[in-house]
C-alpha cells in the first residue's frame, strides 16, 4: 500500500547540488586506482634504475605534489615541485652530487613548493567546502520558501473559497433584502441564511486558528487505552447512525504518554469521523492501541505509542495521498468537511513530537497510525 | 419566452441565492448540486446529440466535488453541447482564467454583486442570440 510522506522524511536537494557535493571528494575511486597503479610502476622503474632510496624520494615529492597540483591547479607549487623533481632526477642519474649548494637550494625550493601547494590546496578546499555548505543552505532555504509559498497559495485558495462563498451569499441576501419587494416569509428566510453563513464563516476562522495555533499547549501524563476507550464511547452513537461499528482493541498493557488529552481526543475524533465518512455504506471501523518501534530523527530506534484507526472504506487515490494533510484539501461531499480536519490533526501530532503514517488503497480502506513518543521513564498516570 | 437557466453549485446557500436572483429577474431556474448532475440532466434529454438543449444558459461553480466546473464544461463540449456557460469562482487564479478563456467561458469572481450576475447573464444570452 502506498504510504504518505511523514514529517521526518529527508528533504531532497536538487540534482545540481547533489553533484557538486560529490566533487568535494578529491578523487573518484577509478582515479585512485589508476594513480596507485601508476605509482607502483614508477617506483618499480626507479628501483630498477636508481635504487629504492631514490624511488622513495621521488614518491615523497611526486605523490603529494602531483596529486594536489593536478586537483588544485596551484601553479607556484607545480613550479617548485618541478625543480625538486629535476634535482632528484639529476642526482639519481649521476649528473650531480647532492652536496652542491645549488642542488641543495633546489631541494629546499622543492620542499617549499610542496608546502605552498599543500597550504594553497587546503585553503582552496576550505573555501570550496564553505561554498558548498552555503549553496546547500541556500538550496534548502529556497526549497522551504517554495514550500511555504505553496502552502500559502493553497491556504489562500481554500480561504477564498471557504470564506468567499458565504460572504457572497451574505452580500447577495442583504442586497435582495435591500432592493427587492419580498414576502415576509422570504425576508425571514434570507435573514436566517445570513445568520447561518456568518456562523459558517466564524467556524472556518476558528478552525484556521486551531490549525495555526502556537505549539506548547499544556501536557500531562495520559493513558492512551483509556483515552481511546472514552473516544470510542463518545462516537459510538454517531457510528451507529451511519451504520458503522467501532471495534476497539486496546493494548494488553497500559501506554502512558505526555500529551494534551483533549487535543489527542480531537485527533482520534477527526480520524474516526474521517473513517466513517469513507464508508458511505457503513461497516466496521477498527481502533487499536499498541507500542511500535520507529527510527527517530536522530537515527535511533525508539518505542512509540501507536493509535491505529483503520476503515474499510473507499480508500484514497495515489494522486490524493500526498495532499491529504494540506489545509482545505478535501474529496468529501459538501457538508462533510472543510478540508481542515486532517491538517489540524497533523499539527497536533507534530506539536506532541510525534508523526502520522497513512496507508491506503483505492476501495481497499485506509489506515491512519498516530505515533507519539514514549518518555523514558514513562510518566505516572492515575489508576484507570 | 421565459429563458431557462441551469444553476449548479455544491453550496446550497450560494445556489439558492443565484437561483432566487435570476428567478426574480424573470428567468426560469433549475438547480443542480454537482457537475455530474449537470451532465446527467443534459444526457438524459439527449440534447447534446440533437442540438436541442433544454437550457439557454448554465451558471456553474468551478470548485465542486467529483467533477469541477471546468471539467464539466470540457465534457459538455466533448458531447458537442454548445449551451453557453458562466463559471463562478472564489479563487480566480491565472491558470483558472486561462482554462476558462480557452473554453470561451466567462468567469464571475466571488464575491460578486447581484447586479454583476444579472448583467453578465443578460450579456451572455445576448451574445448567444446574436447571429
Amino acid at each position: 500500500m502506498p504510504t504518505a510522506p511523514v514529517d521526518n522524511a529527508p528533504l531532497r536537494l536538487p540534482k545540481m547540488a547533489a553533484w557538486r557535493t560529490a566533487t568535494i571528494d578529491l578523487l573518484t575511486p577509478r582515479q585512485v586506482q589508476a594513480l596507485a597503479l601508476g605509482l607502483l610502476i614508477a617506483i618499480g622503474i626507479c628501483d630498477y634504475f636508481a635504487g629504492i632510496e631514490v624511488a622513495f624520494t621521488l614518491l615523497l615529492y611526486l605523490l603529494p605534489v602531483c596529486l594536489v597540483t593536478w586537483r588544485s591547479g596551484a601553479p607556484i607549487g607545480l613550479a617548485f615541485a618541478a625543480l625538486a623533481t629535476a634535482s632528484t632526477a639529476l642526482t639519481a642519474l649521476g649528473f650531480a652530487e647532492r652536496t652542491r649548494p645549488w642542488l641543495v637550494a633546489w631541494d629546499a625550493a622543492g620542499t617549499f613548493g610542496v608546502l605552498v601547494t599543500v597550504v594553497f590546496v587546503l585553503e582552496k578546499l576550505r573555501t570550496y567546502v564553505e561554498g558548498e555548505r552555503r549553496q546547500r543552505r541556500l538550496a534548502v532555504d529556497q526549497l522551504r520558501h517554495a514550500d511555504r509559498l505553496n502552502v500559502i497559495g493553497k491556504l489562500a485558495a481554500g480561504m477564498a473559497h471557504e470564506l468567499g462563498t458565504p460572504l457572497n451569499v451574505i452580500a447577495g441576501s442583504a442586497e435582495l433584502l435591500q432592493t427587492r419587494r419580498l414576502s415576509s416569509e422570504k425576508r425571514r428566510a434570507l435573514v436566517d441564511t445570513i445568520h447561518a453563513q456568518t456562523k459558517r464563516m466564524s467556524r472556518t476562522i476558528r478552525q484556521l486558528l486551531d490549525f495555526g495555533r502556537a505549539a506548547g499547549s499544556s501536557k500531562a501524563p495520559v493513558e492512551l487505552n483509556e483515552l481511546a476507550s472514552v473516544t470510542k464511547d463518545l462516537l459510538s452513537p454517531v457510528a451507529q447512525e451511519r451504520g458503522c461499528s467501532i471495534q476497539f482493541e486496546p493494548a494488553q498493557s497500559s501506554i502512558a504518554v505526555l500529551a494534551n488529552a483533549s487535543e489527542i481526543e480531537q485527533v482520534l475524533t477527526n480520524l474516526v469521523l474521517n473513517g466513517m465518512q469513507a464508508m458511505p455504506n457503513g461497516g466496521p471501523l477498527h481502533l487499536r492501541t499498541t507500542v511500535s518501534s520507529r527510527t527517530t530523527a536522530a537515527g535511533v530506534e525508539a518505542p512509540y505509542a501507536c493509535i491505529i484507526v483503520e476503515d474499510e472504506g473507499v480508500g484514497i487515490s495515489e494522486e490524493d495521498l500526498p495532499h491529504i494533510f494540506d489545509p482545505f484539501f478535501t474529496t468529501k461531499d459538501v457538508g462533510e468537511g472543510t478540508g481542515l480536519g486532517l491538517s489540524i490533526t497533523y499539527g497536533i501530532v507534530q506539536d506532541h513530537g510525534g508523526f502520522l503514517e497513512v496507508a491506503s488503497r483505492p476501495h481497499g480502506g485506509t489506515q491512519f497510525s498516530v505515533l507519539l513518543p514514549i518518555p523514558d521513564p514513562p510518566p505516572p498516570t492515575r489508576e484507570a | 419566452m421565459q429563458r431557462r437557466v441551469l444553476v449548479a453549485d455544491d453550496d446550497d446557500a450560494m445556489r439558492s441565492t443565484v437561483a432566487f436572483t435570476l428567478d426574480d429577474e424573470g428567468f426560469e431556474t433549475i438547480e443542480a448540486a454537482s457537475g455530474v448532475e449537470v451532465l446527467r440532466l443534459l444526457e438524459t434529454d439527449d440534447c447534446c446529440r440533437t442540438g436541442q438543449t433544454p437550457f439557454d444558459l448554465i451558471i456553474m461553480d468551478i470548485r465542486m466535488p467529483g467533477l469541477s466546473g471546468l471539467d464539466t464544461v470540457r465534457k459538455l463540449r466533448a458531447l458537442r453541447c454548445s449551451t453557453p456557460v458562466i463559471l463562478m469562482t472564489a479563487f480566480p487564479a491565472l491558470e483558472t482564467e486561462e482554462a476558462a478563456e480557452a473554453l470561451h467561458v466567462p468567469l464571475l469572481a466571488k464575491p460578486f454583486a447581484l447586479s454583476e450576475l444579472t448583467a453578465l447573464t443578460q450579456r451572455t444570452l445576448a451574445s448567444r442570440a446574436a447571429p
